[in-house]
């Protein structure tokens, strides 16, 4: 297998974002870095789906936006999680729990 | 660097200027340059790294979405004719982006759903485009240079005639096709060679009669 595919992780996309957020504040390169460092290459989220899920997300309220210090004469938009993300996302950790032991259910019997 | 900001370009193309959607494409290109150059720091080739870096962008309509771009708003128009025959009431629409026609009743119900013409086709087929033009125009130079306006004005109607009955000649043979440029030589001779321009006339407007009703 070589990467996962969109459709397959779609759903969870803005928790993995939230979840890298979680831990401090950062700026669109470094989490689509982050991502495919911490899965060891296996998923490597679109500049696309990144962005419209930091759009989504400011939105919603869960993240804010705001400009860290100049470097090379550019500006850089970092994001940090809010107190109303931060619930959102540990809403969606029991979320997952509770899909991953649903899908096990049929993925092991059959495996 | 020139290949991916023309990349970024054609893909936000159809985002509005504004400072916040320029911002982001700048953000964009300065992820996809860094990406480029961290792989080239890895060992790989440019061509490599030209196609990880375009294959990670992903699907535009991702942020359209998430941005709430609209799709480009193409001209739309809807032309009506309703015609009342009978007491039965018949709408006809024509839709200029599907460039279908909707035929419908008076309770709006589709009676024929979708009929398709050859509208396209049948607009550049008319001939009577070009030649009720140019003959206008030779009435009225015949007019005001020659001073021959009587039997010039017979160019009009006669160029209306000929050109709609080629034009149906070559969609179905029909009558009209054969029949008016038969009565137009025929008022032609009898005008040219007899100097009966007068009452030969008659033939044009009784040929057009004759034609409709057979058409039906």
């Amino acid at each position: 297998m070589d990467t996962i595919s969109s459709d397959v992780i779609r759903g969870y996309n803005d928790t993995i974002i939230l979840s890298l957020l979680n831990r401090g504040d950062s700026y669109g390169y470094e989490v689509s870095k982050r991502i495919e460092e911490m899965t060891k290459g296996n998923y490597q989220i679109k500049e696309t789906t990144l962005y419209s899920a930091f759009a989504r997300l400011q939105k919603k309220e869960l993240i804010t936006a705001y400009y860290g210090e100049e470097t090379n004469g550019r500006r850089r938009t970092y994001y940090k999680i809010t107190d109303v993300g931060r619930d959102y996302y540990l809403e969606k950790c029991r979320e997952w729990a509770l899909t991953k032991d649903v899908i096990n259910t049929f993925i092991e019997r059959n495996g | 660097m020139k290949i991916l900001e023309n990349y970024v370009d054609a893909m936000f193309r159809d985002f509005p200027e504004t400072e916040e959607m320029l911002e982001l494409k700048q953000t964009i290109l300065e992820s996809m340059e860094a990406k480029y150059d961290d792989l080239l720091a890895d060992g790989k080739n440019e061509q490599e790294a030209l196609g990880t870096v375009i294959a990670q962008f992903g699907d535009i309509e991702e942020l359209k979405e998430a941005y709430s771009i609209e799709p480009e708003e193409r001209e739309h128009s809807r032309k009506t004719v309703n015609i009342n025959a009978s007491g039965v009431k018949i709408r006809i629409d024509k839709d200029s982006d599907s460039k279908k026609l909707h035929i419908s009743n008076d309770d709006d119900l589709d009676i024929e759903d979708i009929i398709e013409p050859e509208v396209k086709k049948k607009h550049k087929n008319r001939l009577s485009d070009i030649w009720v033009p140019i003959s206008v125009a030779v009435f009225l130079l015949s007019g005001f240079v020659w001073g021959i306006w009587n039997p010039s004005w017979a160019l009009i109607p006669m160029t209306a005639l000929v050109t709609d009955s080629l034009y149906r000649f070559r969609r179905r043979k029909s009558l009209s096709s054969i029949v008016v440029p038969l009565a137009v030589a025929i008022y032609l001779y009898l005008g040219a060679w007899h100097g009966l321009w007068h009452p030969a006339w008659v033939i044009i407007p009784v040929t057009a009669i004759i034609t409709s009703v057979f058409k039906k």
